[in-house]
Formats: structure tokens, sequence, C-alpha cells
């Protein structure tokens, strides 16, 4: 095809639509704008409306806020937290990805298996999984009284818990996006750098992370923002005494003073926003572009130095202990009787008894069936009102489909729980938008606002396929006299179905690993896993302890084989919300 | 037979066809060629309906078409890369139309495999398109583009990523399907030794308008203007110093390197031009020499065992008047 503008934006045609598929135009037209409104523009002015207007002056707010010593104090813990987890992550990602992918240490595969381990135990559940083993009663709280006699059982709790916690949990951009960076750096540029004299590690450090260092800028603000934004660690691990923001408008909420949640909320909001537009300047910015026309992959170094190659490969099998303990113990016990919980270092016997407990009893498979149900509502509904918006955005330039666009990507920039308060503050009365109903305390609220959660990712990646399709192919299909719903029926559908299974499915992962909006939104009606899970989390009753092991195993067992699916098929990405 | 009368395509406010008229005769090859950009590709695809002109008419067997959309049109188009749907197997990809067109299932099953049958692919009809070689699947293109009865059919440079010899095989079988069904035939390329090949007539295409329109003998022979004849095959601009009649007034005088000889003798009609050899290109049976006059360079293709100097040796050419072209200033 050679005319130019004809390639990739064909003139929009003149000729109306045939009827049926004008109806189903306008039809998904009303849908999408009323969804858009009702669900994401209305709870967001709620915020701000509550923030700004309810109770007197914002600045009387803001005053009180500031007078409050305790959101003083998570303020301040949350932004230390958030600045030191990053210097740490880091510490531990880029160690992660020197040894997976350039310094040669013996048994890289079980390494890769290990630090692989955030993508499928995330979450409520991971922390629940390390508060089993790091905790008073853990088997490595166990071996470490053992080994140091005067140790207080209680040690992994406050701000230490939470940032070891953060630590090993939010690597997981580093293993996904700085890996896939560094495997693109040309080698002989290192290879350039040894014969002027580098030494391996000199290389690495001169040469390579220069040229990575855009990416690992932009993995920083997202560890960034999983920190910010963290919930699950601090409430479970942080004990009384270590707060951070996101409780504190959990906790401002329970005690209806919803004004002051939501200007939190809101800081929190502008906080992200900015992290979000450094992130777009960090990847419009000018990247490293080898010149190179046929880059020589990276290859492992040996490490001169006996010392540093003994001393590397320890660290790299110490991260192995301290990422595959919690998985291991929490999948080995999830098969163990209640009392060997309690008592053994390692189960006594095994048995699927807790298995049949759980997906047998009334109350314990509520859960389940709870974050199931609502996950897949949830992506369904999403799964059509993103279909015939990338439709839309595609086909069309015109300003409805650019507002569209952005009002579908908002969720993106805005932290979960500011979405949370603005469900509770637009739906605690009845409200036209949704003929009268109160949402607030229903069943469904849950599963609207997981819609909200996942729009930016499905519209995201659906939209990025059907760009990515032959447009040929519609064409082909319509000279040989297909309308446009028979095309999208016979022949876009079917072209992008795997991507649709496989999108749900990465969404599925994220919602029933969800905690922060379930924390916010769930009832006695809808209780979901995530809040079931961090219930059970400081249960001491073995009996309980067993169930929260099967729900973590579950999840966990989902989560693998959903995400090396993903992954066979080149679509390996984070979940969208970490700890 | 396709008329098209003073079309104008206009995008984002720029013309890129400016009142373009043409006629393509019943069961003729019809060929556009132009270089990148010249507006082929956009004028097939306002026959084909995908493009929508801002102004004229298009009439396919005397029925205006203009404002239909490309599901009416009933006109069969092969694309790019064939666009087959890499999700259906041949005999569904083939089967799409009729069934759009809710023709009978037993006389959709008859006509596909007829139509497979036809053109020498019926054992693969079970097959994905991915499983087929370039031949098969341009054969499966043509044969969904026909099944639904046309006598039109559009190509948008089907050849254009397969390797050269492919390119051969395949347009000739373009050619002998086209002959053998009588069809009317629409084809866009860029490239001229192809369009040489195939058409019975090409249009010469620049910046959206046609500069010649004929059979590929007339335009390789006697170009009109500069454009289509430096377009079509090979030339050298000749010094306005060769003593040639004519070209006092900037016009500019094109001649083919097979028509320029080595100096054997002068006589009535023939010019000569005094040169330097810059350098010898081998190429088997024939060696081309880039000889360096004073304003530049002028190419001849002569036997391999014509007897040449060396580089910078000088070297007399000489060429039929007859086979020199020469265009005024403003044609160029």
């Amino acid at each position: 095809m050679t005319g130019v503008p004809t390639a990739s934006h064909p003139a929009p045609r003149r000729f109306g639509l045939p009827a049926p598929s004008r109806v189903v135009f306008w039809l998904g037209i009303g849908l999408l704008g009323w969804a858009i409104v009702a669900f994401l523009y209305a709870p967001l002015g709620s915020v701000l409306a509550t923030a700004f207007l309810s109770e007197g002056p914002a600045m009387k707010t803001v005053v009180r806020l500031a007078e409050a010593r305790n959101v003083r104090e998570a303020l301040w813990n949350t932004f230390w937290m958030a600045g030191v987890t990053v210097v740490t992550v880091n510490i531990v990602g880029l160690f992660q990805v020197a040894v997976l992918e350039f310094i040669r240490v013996p048994g890289t595969l079980a390494l890769r298996i290990a630090y692989a381990t955030p993508l499928v135990f995330g979450s409520v559940t991971a922390i629940t999984g390390y508060n089993f083993v790091y905790g008073d009663n853990g088997v490595v709280t166990e071996v470490l009284s053992w080994l140091l006699p005067g140790l207080d059982r209680d040690w992994f709790r406050g701000w230490p818990a939470v940032l070891i916690a953060h630590t090993f949990l939010m690597t997981q951009y580093h293993f996904l996006f700085l890996r896939a960076a560094i495997r693109r750096v040309d080698f002989a540029t290192v290879e350039a750098a040894r014969s002027l004299g580098a030494s391996p590690i000199g290389a690495l450090v001169r040469v390579v992370l220069p040229v990575i260092s855009p990416t690992i800028f932009a993995v920083s603000l997202l560890v960034l923002l999983s920190a910010l934004t963290s919930l699950a660690a601090p409430a479970i691990l942080g004990g009384r005494e270590f707060r951070m923001l996101n409780q504190m408008i959990l906790g401002l909420n329970s005690i209806r003073r919803q004004d002051m949640a939501a200007m939190l909320a809101l800081l929190l909001g502008v906080i992200s926003l900015a992290v979000f537009l450094a992130l777009r300047w960090v990847e419009r910015r000018q990247r490293y572009v080898g010149g190179a026309k046929t880059p020589v992959p990276l290859q492992k170094i040996t490490l001169a130095s006996p010392l540093a190659r003994v001393g590397v490969g320890v660290g790299a099998w110490a991260l192995f202990v301290i990422y595959a303990t919690p998985v291991v113990f929490t999948v080995l016990f999830s098969f163990a009787p209640s009392r060997s919980i309690a008592l053994d270092i390692l189960p006594s016997t095994l048995t699927l008894e807790n298995y049949r407990a759980v997906l047998t009893g009334k109350q314990t498979l509520e859960p389940l069936v709870n974050s199931a149900l609502m996950s897949c509502l949830a992506i369904a509904i999403v799964l059509c009102l993103a279909l015939f918006a990338c439709r839309l955005i595609q086909r069309s330039r015109s300003w409805l489909a650019s507002l569209v666009e952005f009002s579908l990507f908002i969720p993106w920039v805005l932290p979960s729980s500011l979405v949370a308060i603005g469900f509770i503050l637009a739906y605690d009365a009845p409200s036209p938008l949704i003929g009268g109903q109160v949402l607030l305390g229903s069943w469904s609220i849950l599963p609207v606002a997981y819609g909200v959660l996942i729009v930016p990712m499905m519209v995201r990646l659906i939209g990025a396929s059907m760009v990515g399709m032959d447009h040929g192919l519609d064409e082909a299909a319509q000279s040989l006299g297909a309308g446009p719903l028979r095309r999208f029926t016979r022949i876009t559908l079917p072209l992008l179905a795997p991507m649709l299974v496989l999108v749900s499915a990465l969404a599925f992962n994220d919602l029933v690993n969800e905690y922060t909006v379930s924390a916010f939104l769930y009832n006695t009606n809808n209780r979901p896993l995530g809040v079931a899970i961090a219930g059970l989390a400081s249960a001491t009753d073995p009996e309980a302890q067993a169930k929260g092991l099967v729900y973590a195993t579950i999840i966990m067992a989902v989560s693998f084989v959903i995400i090396m699916t993903a992954e066979r098929l080149g679509l390996g990405r984070a979940p969208v919300s970490s700890v | 037979m396709i008329e098209i009368d003073s079309i104008d395509v206009t995008y984002d406010g720029n013309r890129v066809i400016e009142g373009l008229s043409l006629t393509v005769r019943e069961g003729e090859f019809f060929t556009l060629l132009g270089p990148s950009g010249c507006g082929k590709t956009t004028l097939l695809r306002s026959v084909s309906g995908f493009v929508d002109p801002s102004a004229g008419t298009i009439r396919v067997d005397g029925r205006d078409v203009t404002r239909l959309p490309p599901e009416d049109r009933g006109i069969g188009v092969v694309f790019q890369n064939y666009a087959l749907f890499p999700h259906l197997n041949v005999f569904d990809n083939v089967a799409f139309g009729p069934r759009t067109a809710g023709r009978p299932r037993a006389e959709v099953r008859r006509a596909v495999t007829e139509a497979l049958e036809r053109i020498g692919i019926a054992e693969h009809a079970g097959k994905k398109p991915a499983e087929l070689s370039g031949g098969q699947q341009q054969r499966v293109a043509i044969a969904r583009a026909l099944i639904l009865g046309t006598r039109t059919l559009l190509f948008d440079e089907p050849l254009s990523n397969l390797d050269a010899k492919l390119r051969e095989v395949m347009r000739d079988e373009i050619r002998q399907i086209q002959t053998r069904l009588g069809l009317t035939v629409i084809y866009v390329t860029h490239d001229q030794q192809e369009a040489l090949a195939i058409s019975d007539r090409i249009a010469v295409m620049e910046r959206g308008r046609v500069r010649q329109i004929g059979s590929p003998r007339a335009l390789y022979s006697a170009p009109e203007n500069a454009f289509v004849c430096t377009f079509m095959g090979e030339t050298s601009c000749l010094p306005p110093t060769c003593g040639l009649p004519g070209l006092e007034n900037g016009a500019a005088a094109y001649v083919r390197p097979e028509h320029l000889t080595l100096d054997v003798d002068g006589g009535p009609g023939v010019i000569r031009i005094d040169a330097e050899i810059e350098r010898v290109v081998f190429q088997g049976a024939r060696q081309r020499v880039v000889c360096r006059t004073g304003h530049g360079f002028v190419t001849a293709e002569v036997p391999a065992d014509a007897p040449l100097g060396e580089e910078g040796a000088p070297i007399t050419l000489s060429a039929r008047q007859s086979d020199i072209h020469i265009f005024p200033a403003s044609t160029a």
C-alpha cells in the first residue's frame, strides 16, 4: 500500500450504518456513557465535593487533619516507608537481575523460579504467608529462637516487618521489566568496555547500568506507587505503633469522618498523579538506542575473584531461601492436620482434611464463591464495554472517542482507596444515577468497583491487540459483503478471542487477590477472599490458620496457572496491586 | 468496464487525487503504476469503496457505485499480503462471501468445492492459511474474491512481499487466470518491470495525476513526458552540447543505455557525444559503461566483448536521433 494516508488511517466513510448496527451502536454509546458518568465521574465528584464543600471551608478539614497526631504520624510513616522501600527494593531487585542475567551463578533455574514467586504470591496472600512463617509462632521464628535464645518471639512486627515484606514482595517489576531491558543491551558494548580495561563488574556498572537507567527509574516509580498505597502489609504486620496513610483513610471512613477520609484519599491521588506523570515523562524521554544492526545477546560473565564468586552465590541462595520459605510452608501446612500447625516445624502427616473442610463448609466456601462470582461478573461486563470502547476509539477520531479513551484511563491514576471512598460517598444514599438505589451495603457494590479497577488494564491490552490486528482482514470481509456487525462477530471477535481469554484471566488474578477496595466496600453479603484471608491472618486458632493457608494455596495455584499461560503467550505483566 | 470520471480525493485538507478520469475496458488488464505516494493505492481504494471521493463518479459496468459502501459494490479485491482470515481454513475463507450473502448451505458447499477445484487447491481445503505456501495463499485469495461471481477484480500490490523468483511465477499465474476467466482487472504496483510484463495497458501516475496511459510498448518507446521516460526503464540525460537541435530553450533529451553505442560510424541522423570512461561494470553478456561528459554522466550498454579503454580514457558514443526523447522544460 503506498498511498500515504491510507495505510494507517482509512478515511472515515460518510455512509450511514445499517439499521441493526446502528441500534447496537447507540445502545453501546448510551451504556458506556452512563457507566462512565455513574461509576467514574460521580464518585470522583463526590470525593471532591466532600473534601472541599461539606464540612465548611476545606481549610478547616486540612487544619483538623494536620492537628491530629496519628494522621501526621501516618503521613510521615507513609513517606519514609515509601522512600526506603524504593531503596531496598532496588538493592534486592538489581541484585536479582544481575544474578539471573549477567553473572554466572549455579542453579539459575531454581533462583528464577524463587524470584518469580511475588508474581503469584502477592498482596494479602503473601502478607499472610509471611506472617505465618516469620510471626511469633512461625517456623522461622522457631528456628531463630533456637539459634538465638534471647530473641523476642514477636520480632516480626511494626515497621521492620512492613519494610521486609515490601522489600521482598515488590521486586516483581524488576523481575518483569528490568530483565527485559537488560536483555536488549548489546553485549558487544560490554566486550568493548572489557577490551578497554574494565572489569566485569566495572562493565556492568559503567556500561550496562546507564543504558537501562530509564527502566530502573520507571520501575522505581512503580515501586514508589505500590509502597505509598500499601494497605495489607501495615494492616496485618504493622501492629498498633506503625500505621500508614491507607489505614488512616480506612479508619476515618469507619468512624464516619468521610470529609477527612476524602481529603487524605485526594492527597494520595495527587501524589499518585504526580508519580504517574513522572512515569509518562520517563517513557517519552529519549532512550539510549544502540546503533548495532545485529546486537549481540547478553552473555553471562564469570567473576574472577573466588571471594566475590562465593559472596554472590551465597547472597543469591539466601534470597532463594527468603522467597521460597513462606511459599513452601504455606502450601505444606495447608495439607497438615491443624494440631500440627500449632506444634510442628514440619507437618507430621499430610491430609486433605483442611481442603475438605473449607470446600464443604458453607461459611468457609462463601468467600471463595463470592470472589469468583463478583470477579467474573465484573470481568464479563467490563469485557463487553471495553470491546465496544476500543472499537470506537480505534475507528473514530472524534472528540467523543477521545473523551471515552481519557475517561477509561482515569482509574489508572487513582489509588484504590480513592475509588472506594468515591463509591461510599456517591452511593451511600439513593441516587438517581442508578435508578434511586443505594449501592453501599449491597452485594453489587464490589463487582462494580472491581470493574472500575480493571477497566484501564483491559482497555489498554484489548486496544493494543486491536491495533495490532491486520486491518486488511476487516476490509477483505467488507469487500465480500459483510456489514459492521457481521465483521465484528465473525472476524474481529474470533481473532481477538485468545487475547480476550487471557486478559480476563489476568484481571481475574488481580481481583481474587484484591484487598484495598474489598476492605473498604465489603459487607456481610459479599465478604471476598482477600478480606477473609486478612481476617484469618492474625488468628491464633490452628483451625482458622488452616483455612487461611488453604485459601492462600488455592489463590496461588490459580495465579500460577494464569501467569504461566500469560508468560507463554508473551504477555507477562505485574498485577494491579502488589501489597 | 470501469469508468472513473473526474474524481477528487482529499485527506485532512490535502488533495491526494485531483480531477482524475480514466476508463478500464471490459476484460482488460489495467495497471496503475507510480512511485510511493502517487495516489495509485488511493485510486484503487476509491474503486473498491474504502476511500470516499469528495467529487466525481465511479461506474462499474454502467452502475454508479460512488456512494455505495464496499460491501454492496460486488467488486473482488485481492489485498496486499492477501488478508486471508487466519482463524478460518481454506474452505471457510472462500465460503465467507456466499455465507454472508445468506446462500443455502448446499449451494455454498458446491460453489466453494468447485472454485477450489478450478484453481487447483481442493486438497488443501481443510488447511489454515498459515500452512499454505505463498502461491497457494494467492490462489485462495483470488478464489475468495471471485466466488460471488464478480467480473471485476482489484489487486493491491499482491506480490510486493515475495522474493524475486516467486514474484515472476505468481505474476504469470495472475495473468493466466485473468485471461482464462476474461476478468476486468485493475492492478496496483510500483514495480515497472512487473507492470511491463503483465499489463494490457498502464496508467503512470505522479502526485495524484495520470501522466500517461498506454500499452507497455508505447510507454517504453514513446513516453510523452520526462517523468514517464525516466520512470519507465533507465535513461541518461544528454548534455545540451551534444549538437541536438531543439535543446536551446531548456529542453531535456533522454536516451536509454541500449540505444547508446560505441562510435562506429557517424552518418545522417546520428549524434556523437565525447566523454571519458568513469567506470565499467561487467554484467555477463553485456557491460555497462558509465561515462563522464561535461554535464554529468551517461550510461551505455555494450556487448561484453566490445573493446574499451582504461578508466579515464576518452570515448565517443553515438545515438540515433530517432531513439532520443526530447521534452520541453515544462513537461519535466
